[in-house]
């Protein structure tokens, strides 16, 4: 910190002419200023010796330039003033400096003596000082702390043209007597600018001593003046001014009037506060009754907030009122203002109020009392809930949770058995919105009302809150006596049900009375365990009931839902329903199959491809058996590639070897690039196979440019597609730049240290990988699309204020000298065979190369390690090895 | 300038006209289908007319942004900038001339002085985009009018000014807009649903980041600069308005004037104003400010820009919690509790947490669940229509303004101020009571509630 730039807030600067602004340079506080040559040092202590030690550097040495300076005597801010020139002059940047830091210090607390010392110096400067700039320059550190001392030679300034705006400022913001007896002594000689200045000065001061003077201006011809004079009456709020303001208010048209209106109720509120309370109401109802036209409705609104000034909750009988108008804008003012006011009384007139009012307002009514948040205005809202006007009723479920929480329960629910939708769904809506859980338990307890809609209703409020701990509660209504009933429960354990539902839900299947409700029961099975961590547990009883004799649309749903399962028994059990007698259960056994949800499944569907007697059945098979491969967790892609290639022979359709493609090109190795490429030539597979071998290129280019450039170039023979062209391009342009990235890692971490935050506090933290302690090291492979040379931390951990370790294996032929280039987001660390090599502390963004390290190779495997620091957003690491020129090197291998 | 009225002039008042005219039956013209609405557009009374003051670079954006929707309609703009000005009445016409094929409304006219378009009485709204110094006058004039207004960040540019807007906007009824559209943002919202729902234990702590130095636009302005001559179709004067006069330089103007005390703050303000008013939202202190601020910083030595460019500050709320805002930290705003932290505006999704998993969290019916709004411009027309308050109000806009006018003070007085956040006053420090307002330079005067 220096005592540099502390620009004032209060700076004023009028500059005389165009011509003298021109000479200046400028800027800030020291606008003007240019720097000399250097003069030789002066003599400690003296005030040369202070001045040149600016800049201060920190708050001590302000403060001590402050001290020593300011013991030197009123002489010596005599001398700095002294030395005060015009902008461009010369050099007195550290005079101007110095002053402004004084005029900050001497206004702190219990510093009196030193600023009154201050100040009566900076006025004796300024009444001999003749440029108006410097003038200026010594008003506005006035106007930081002076007082009275000044007053008298800022006083003679009030006629300047030029000075008396500044003067004016600062002796408004003094705002003593003798500051404001100043400015009232200057108005009777002012005109123009000056008695505009003047005359809000006195206004925001309230000086009623210069209300004549002032008043002799409120007809004036001049705009300006006029209205200054009539703000600054508006302001003193003195009685006698009332009929200026009153035709100024009526009389003043155009743009003017807004403003003339607006003194006339601050005058109106001013004559309150002063007393007459009566007068300035009379005021404000006037304007509420005379301005109806729909363009003063603002108007309108600040009478009323006036009002409500005057008279605090007094004012509500009148605002009740005019809450009769049909000005909506009006309307709402008049909700708002009384909003304010608090209590019970407040409470008991709106109750009275509201008795004889119209039903839009009554329904008004009745959302304001729920906002104000007295608890004596529940009954109001309770018996709204029951009134015979639906607009009323709307307003009264939709506000009695917000003052009744948990209390309005029970009459929300009774509303569920409304005959209006409407009322239904605002119902619904507030229970949902009442907090905790203890409210869930009581609409739960809904459930078993006598009244079919109250118990549909509460259920499906449950489903709103997500109320999953309810699913017990739900699924006995599942046995309810009503359909209704019974199909919203089934309903809502589809929403909220997990591995804990199944049980009940396979009872409920069991039970089912009509085809929708199995139907419901199957989808809610469904649901429920696609959404479970774990369905093992659900085995059991969906294998117990597939053995008891149950009827066929309920055993077609049992075995849809073993898919989820995917456990051997249950394998099984599908597998033998292949062989039922019911063409149903055979179908729902395929169905099931062909969307088994683990790879155990692809032989049987592989065979059921081949030799299913159902077309439809070999399809969905076969769709199943190539979904399967992918699946296959304990087969890579090598393996993979091998079984697709056997689904191609065995697919009969080109659809079908379409299909194939498709999937394919998910794996990642040359052999599946291979394998797609044999169909580039075949006109039926060839849109489907050119997709395939772009999006395995892309995914292995780097390691395998040339079996990828190869494949390419057949590509751009057979393709004149621009889509295509440009994909191949990418992938050439990635080659080209990115070739021999390392696209295997090792990484450890992330590792965090309390205390420690952003990337540069955690670069030298030493976490267990440099101390070479035993930690996790999991295996990465970089595998963007996009960006497949760029290891992104984020896709491992979202942690933040952390460190990464990645590390990787490099096989040389030789010892040699090599370039390791790394970039990295944000700062790393780089050590090669244990020894640290590399390090850059930073919070930077990503660029490939941005390092370029020199290393040397020891001959067979070498292990390169990098910890790369994370404060927030992204997080990489992108490496390679190249010759010392950077050229490519040959036979250096990377883990795979 | 084309199409410029009178300050004293009158106009055809649409408030009158909607509040009387009656469509008498059997009229002898044909009203096309669109004027009713019927054609899936919105009919002319129904829609929302604008005026735009200020539209330079965010006046244009905001401008654009209310340029989407079919129930508004901006029939003015304003800008002391002819080039400016031209750009944007250039940007309405083509707009609506796209759009005239299906009925919607064209003529937009280009004013100089913003006057003129609150004299008129057929717009409902303004949206007001000058740089900090010029939005309290202009704010307070079309309230009293009966306008509604959608004002940029930072609301105020000194304490009194912005209670100044809050009392006039109250008084009058009016609704406004402040344009801290993080209130609109989800991530915002839901990291401070997560503090306020104590996710993250109890509060003791927030921090908030922001940039050193500036981020100068247009040209190289560092350094002292030379005058130069008023370009042709600027006016200077005007665009000076209510701050100390300066001779004219091109780094001192658009864009660049935030970096200049007399106009602005600084990145305090810049971008303090977006995320002290996170941390406002996120603390629960909407309604009220810090009770006591602390600061320290450095400035240039020299040339046009004279806000800090590096700076630490501390506040402490009634409620405990202390806020550092400062240039050494983190950017953007983070919430730090006793089991955890929310930092919102961060990472690629824009909120980053310790523990992770509070990303995923759901906040339950009943909790503390702040305001919705997806669309900051169209949370402002739905509020003109509805009477609702907005988003970001103006008490809001200042409270949060304020933190910027705090922290200023605070670094250039570098001692511990106290601060009473209900009557807005250091109690004990005169001095830094008078560094609370400034002076408006003849003839403009803030003629204050």
């Amino acid at each position: 910190m220096t005592l540099l730039r502390k620009s004032s807030p209060n700076a004023i600067m009028i500059l005389t002419s165009a011509l003298t602004a021109l000479a200046l340079m400028f800027g800030g506080c020291a606008r003007g200023q240019v720097k000399t040559e250097t003069k030789p040092p002066a003599p400690e202590g003296t005030l040369e010796q202070l001045i040149a030690s600016l800049p201060t550097q920190n708050a001590e040495d302000n403060e001590t330039f402050c001290r020593k300076t300011l013991a030197l005597g009123p002489n010596a801010i005599q001398q700095l003033c002294d030395q005060l020139v015009e902008p461009g002059e010369g050099d007195d940047i550290n005079v101007r400096y110095a002053l402004h830091g004084l005029a900050e210090f001497v206004g702190a607390p219990d510093r009196e003596t030193e600023r009154k010392s201050f100040y009566e110096s900076l006025a004796e400067a300024l009444d001999k000082t003749e440029s108006k700039l410097v003038r200026t320059f010594l008003i506005e550190q006035m106007q930081i702390a002076g007082g009275d001392e000044v007053v008298d030679s800022l006083a003679k300034l009030l006629d300047d043209n030029d000075l008396c705006e500044p003067a004016t400022q600062a002796l408004v913001a003094f705002a003593t007597e003798k500051s404001t007896a100043a400015i009232r002594n200057a108005l009777p000689n002012s005109s123009g600018a000056n008695r505009v200045t003047l005359l809000c000065a006195l206004g925001t001061l309230r000086d009623d001593q210069a209300l004549a003077e002032i008043t002799k201006s409120a007809n004036s011809g001049d705009d300006a003046v006029r209205l200054a004079a009539l703000y600054a009456l508006s302001e003193i709020g003195d009685e006698s001014s009332k009929d200026i303001l009153a035709d100024a208010a009526e009389s003043i048209s155009g743009f003017h009037r807004a403003e003339a209106n607006h003194f006339y109720l601050t005058f109106a509120q001013r004559l309150a506060e002063n007393g007459n309370v009566e007068e300035g109401l009379a005021i404000c109802r006037e304007v509420y009754s005379t301005r109806t036209d729909p363009d003063d409705t603002a108007f309108q609104c600040a009478a009323l907030h006036v009002m409500s000034r005057v008279l605090g909750e007094d004012v509500l009988s009148e605002l009740l009122e005019t809450m009769t108008t049909d000005n909506e804008q009006v309307r709402e003012q008049a909700m708002t203002i009384a909003n304010s006011f608090s209590g019970n009384q407040v409470t008991r007139q709106f109750a009275e109020f509201y008795r004889t009012a119209s039903p839009d307002l009554r329904a008004g009514l009745l959302r304001l009392l729920a906002r104000r948040g007295d608890g004596k205005a529940m009954p109001l809202l309770f018996a709204g809930m029951d009134d015979s006007e639906k607009v009323v009723r709307l307003a009264a479920i939709e506000s009695v949770s917000a003052l009744a929480g948990g209390a309005s329960i029970n009459a929300l629910l009774d509303a569920l058995a409304n005959e209006d939708k409407e009322e239904i769904e605002a119902a619904k809506a507030a229970l949902t919105k009442i907090p905790g859980s203890d409210a869930t338990a009581d609409i739960s307890a809904g459930i078993a009302d006598k009244h079919p809609a109250i118990r549909t209703g509460a259920i499906e409020v449950l489903v709103a809150r997500g109320a999953r701990d309810q699913a017990k509660n739900i699924a006995i209504a599942g046995k309810d006596e009503d359909e209704t009933v019974r199909l919203a429960a089934l309903k809502a354990l589809g929403a909220l049900g997990n591995e804990s539902a199944v049980s009940d839900l396979v009872d409920l299947l069991l039970t089912a009375k009509t085809t929708q409700e199995i139907k419901e029961a199957e989808k809610a099975l469904n649901l429920s365990l696609e959404r479970s961590e774990d369905t093992s547990a659900a085995e059991q009883p969906l294998l117990v009931a597939l053995r008891s004799d149950c009827d066929v649309p309920v055993r077609c749903a049992l075995l849809s839902a073993l898919k989820y399962v995917g456990s051997n028994s249950a394998l099984r059990a599908t597998r033998r329903a292949l062989g039922s007698d019911e063409p149903e259960v055979v179908d729902a056994a395929v169905r099931s199959l062909a969307e088994w949800q683990n790879a155990s499944a692809m032989n049987v569907l592989k065979n059921l491809a081949a030799n299913s007697s159902s077309q439809v059945h070999r399809v969905l098979a076969f769709r199943g058996y190539v979904r399967t491969i992918g699946l296959a967790s304990d087969k890579d892609d090598m393996a993979k590639t091998t079984l697709y290639e056997e689904a191609i022979a065995l697919a009969t359709r080109p659809e079908d070897r379409k299909m194939v493609l498709g999937a394919m090109a998910e794996t990642r190795n040359k052999e599946s690039l291979a394998a797609v490429a044999k169909y580039l030539d075949d006109e039926t597979l060839q849109d489907e196979a050119i997709v395939a071998a772009l999006k395995i290129s892309g995914s292995i280019a780097l390691k395998n440019g040339a079996e990828v450039t190869a494949v390419l170039d057949r590509i751009q023979g057979l393709s004149d597609k621009e889509s295509t062209l440009k994909e191949v391009d990418r992938i050439r342009q990635q080659i080209e730049e990115f070739e021999d990235y390392i696209t295997v890692w090792e990484v450890a971490g992330p590792f965090r240290e309390k205390g420690k935050e952003g990337p540069k506090g955690l670069y030298d933290v030493v976490f267990a990988p440099e101390k070479k302690e035993k930690v996790e090291w999991r295996k990465v492979s970089t595998d963007a699309p996009e960006k497949p040379w760029l290891l992104d931390f984020n896709k491992i951990s979202r942690a933040t204020h952390a460190a990464v370790y990645a590390r990787t294996e490099v096989t040389s032929p030789k010892k040699q000298k090599a370039r390791l280039e790394v970039g990295s987001d944000d700062g790393v660390k780089v050590w090669v065979n244990g020894k640290f090599v590399y390090g850059k502390n930073d919070a930077r963004g990503f660029t490939p190369g941005d390092d370029k390290i020199a290393i040397e190779l020891a001959e067979g495997e070498n292990t390169i390690m990098i910890k790369v620091t994370q404060g927030g957003g992204d997080w990489d690491l992108g490496a390679r090895i190249r010759a010392t020129d950077g050229s490519r090197l040959s036979g250096v291998k990377y883990m795979e | 300038m084309g199409n410029k009225t009178q300050i004293n002039g009158t106009s055809l008042s649409r408030r009158r006209f909607l509040g009387t005219a009656v469509l008498g039956l059997g009229a002898p013209f044909v009203v096309p289908a669109s004027a009713l609405g019927l054609n899936g557009t919105t009919a002319p009374s129904n829609r929302i007319t604008l005026g735009c003051i200020g539209v330079g670079g965010m006046g244009m954006g905001n401008m654009n942004s209310f340029l989407r929707f079919d129930d508004v309609q901006v029939i003015a703009v304003c800008d002391v900038d002819q080039a400016h000005l031209n750009a944007a009445q250039n940007r309405v016409t083509q707009h609506y001339a796209a759009a005239t094929e299906s009925g919607s409304p064209s003529g937009c006219d280009a004013y100089e002085d913003f006057r003129d378009v609150i004299a008129r009485d057929d717009i409902d709204a303004l949206m007001i985009a000058t740089p900090d110094h010029w939005h309290t006058i202009p704010v307070i004039m079309a309230v009293q009018k009966g306008m509604d207004v959608y004002c940029e960040k930072p609301l105020s540019l000194t304490i009194p000014e912005g209670r100044a807007m809050v009392n006039a906007v109250k008084r009058y009824g009016r609704i406004l807009q402040t344009g801290t559209w993080r209130r609109s943002r989800t991530n915002c919202r839901f990291g401070c649903e997560l503090v306020r729902n104590g996710r993250i234990g109890k509060l003791h702590t927030i921090k908030i980041g922001l940039p050193k130095g500036y981020q100068i636009r247009g040209g190289d302005f560092g350094g002292i600069q030379p005058p130069m001559p008023v370009p042709e179709g600027f006016n200077y004067d005007f665009w000076l308005g209510p701050a100390p006069w300066a001779p004219y330089t091109p780094g001192r103007c658009h864009f660049n004037f935030r970096w200049i005390m007399d106009y602005s703050e600084g990145y305090i303000s810049d971008w303090g104003a977006h995320y002290f008013d996170v941390a406002q939202w996120g603390n629960g202190t909407d309604m009220t400010s810090p009770v006591s601020v602390q600061g320290k910083g450095v400035f240039p030595k020299e040339g046009l820009y004279d806000a800090a460019i590096e700076h630490h500050i501390e506040y402490t709320y009634a409620n405990g919690v202390k806020m550092i805002c400062s240039t050494d930290l983190l950017g953007a705003v983070r919430f730090e509790g006793t089991e955890g932290w929310v930092h919102v505006d961060t990472g690629p999704t824009g909120l980053e947490t310790f523990p992770e998993s509070l990303r995923h969290e759901t906040i339950a019916p009943g909790e503390i669940h702040l305001y919705e709004s997806a669309d900051h411009h169209r949370n402002f027309i739905d509020c003109i229509k509805t009477r609702r308050e907005t988003a970001a109000p103006a008490e809001v806009g200042h409270r949060s303004a304020a933190l910027c006018h705090l922290g200023s003070i605070a670094v250039v007085l570098e001692r511990p101020l106290k601060w009473d956040p209900e009557k807005e006053c250091f109690p004990d420090d005169s001095e830094a009571q008078r560094l609370l307002a400034r002076s408006m330079r003849s003839p403009w005067n803030l003629r204050a509630l």
